[in-house]
């Protein structure tokens, strides 16, 4: 009589999805989580830079003469900063973070861009067949971003 | 009990994955260590449970888990990594982590802090001590090869388990089996 030892039940839990957390995810709006975004990324940007200038928290806080525990909180995305304050930043860690130049603006736009094409020969049903038969048409969308001077 | 590590799909996104501890309570019901900490604060605490979701969501989607969004060396081991998410001063309402990598933090349960130090709260002490427990667990799984870290970061692989179930002993008779069990 030989003996295996068995774990039969390693998906246990697999597909577990929290009632709670989805509640209060769901809870969340679009322009809330906007704002928790700018904010985190905001530190994260300060955060960056102050590493890339080899600086301490402690030599960041004395540069801006403000106390650490106050320089913790900047970093941590629960900031809300004073343009006063991101004015300060910038010039100590000589990044940017405010974009006020008006000379050239940024424009984003989302657009389709639709490709078309005919084959001679084919009627359309034809040429929905082949489509289907590949397995469809891949569809993509792309951002462009340009300057527009003046 | 048993105990796993659970990936929240949730709060993960391209730059970080959010993971939490999965556990079995009383009737084989399932439930994690984020969802009692939400469960218990969300009513008392709802602002600011409200935003430690919205910044959890921005650690996956945004920005990563990078230290400076938390308290770093919560834990008794600098090497065990645990860490509390950055709580605002006036509240103090802490979640602990164990804060694995820039792209993955295992999430725990916490409490508001009330006292100088967790040591001195029950219920921070044993969260802490719990996530403490966690991290030995997984350093010595990722250690042995066991678990592991995807190539891309963003993904730990392999044996999940942090409490296993009971080995079950299966022989080639299922009369003797039976017996097994029942005994």
């Amino acid at each position: 009589m030989t003996k295996k030892l068995l774990h039969n039940d390693d998906n246990w839990g697999d597909d577990y999805s929290s009632p709670v957390i989805n509640e209060l995810s769901d809870a969340i709006g679009p322009q809330e989580q906007e704002q928790t975004d700018y904010k985190m990324r905001l530190a994260a940007k300060i955060y960056k830079a102050m590493k890339t200038r080899g600086m301490t928290q402690t030599q960041f806080a004395e540069s801006m003469n403000k106390p650490i525990s106050l320089i913790s909180r900047w970093m941590s995305g629960t900031h809300n900063f004073t343009v006063d304050t991101l004015v300060d930043v910038q010039r100590v860690l000589g990044i940017s973070l405010l974009d006020v130049d008006t000379a050239k603006s940024k424009a984003e736009v989302n657009f389709k861009l639709n490709v078309s094409s005919t084959i001679p020969g084919w009627t359309s049903r034809e040429l929905n067949q082949y489509i289907n038969d590949i397995g469809g048409m891949a569809v993509s969308e792309k951002t462009i971003e340009f300057s527009v001077e003046g | 009990m048993r105990a796993k590590l659970k990936l929240l799909e949730t709060y993960s996104g391209e730059m970080a994955s959010l993971y939490t501890v999965m556990i079995e309570v009383s009737g084989g019901a399932i439930t994690t260590k984020l969802d009692q900490f939400i469960a218990k604060y969300r009513d008392t605490y709802r602002a600011e449970v409200m935003d430690i979701i919205r910044r959890l969501k921005s650690l996956g989607n945004s920005t990563g888990c990078t230290e400076n969004f938390f308290k770093l060396d919560e834990g008794l081991d600098p090497n065990d990594l645990v860490c509390a998410l950055y709580d605002v001063p006036e509240i103090n309402l802490r979640l602990y982590c164990i804060r694995l990598s820039d792209r993955i933090t295992i999430l725990g349960d916490g409490g508001p802090k009330l006292t100088r130090t967790w040591q001195q709260d029950r219920n921070l002490e044993r969260e802490v001590q719990a996530m403490m427990d966690v991290s030995r667990i997984i350093r010595t799984k990722i250690k042995n090869g066991n678990l592991r870290i995807s190539a891309d970061g963003l993904r730990l692989e392999g044996d999940l388990w942090i409490i296993r179930p009971p080995v079950q002993q299966k022989t080639d008779k299922k009369e003797d089996d039976d017996k097994e069990v029942v005994a």
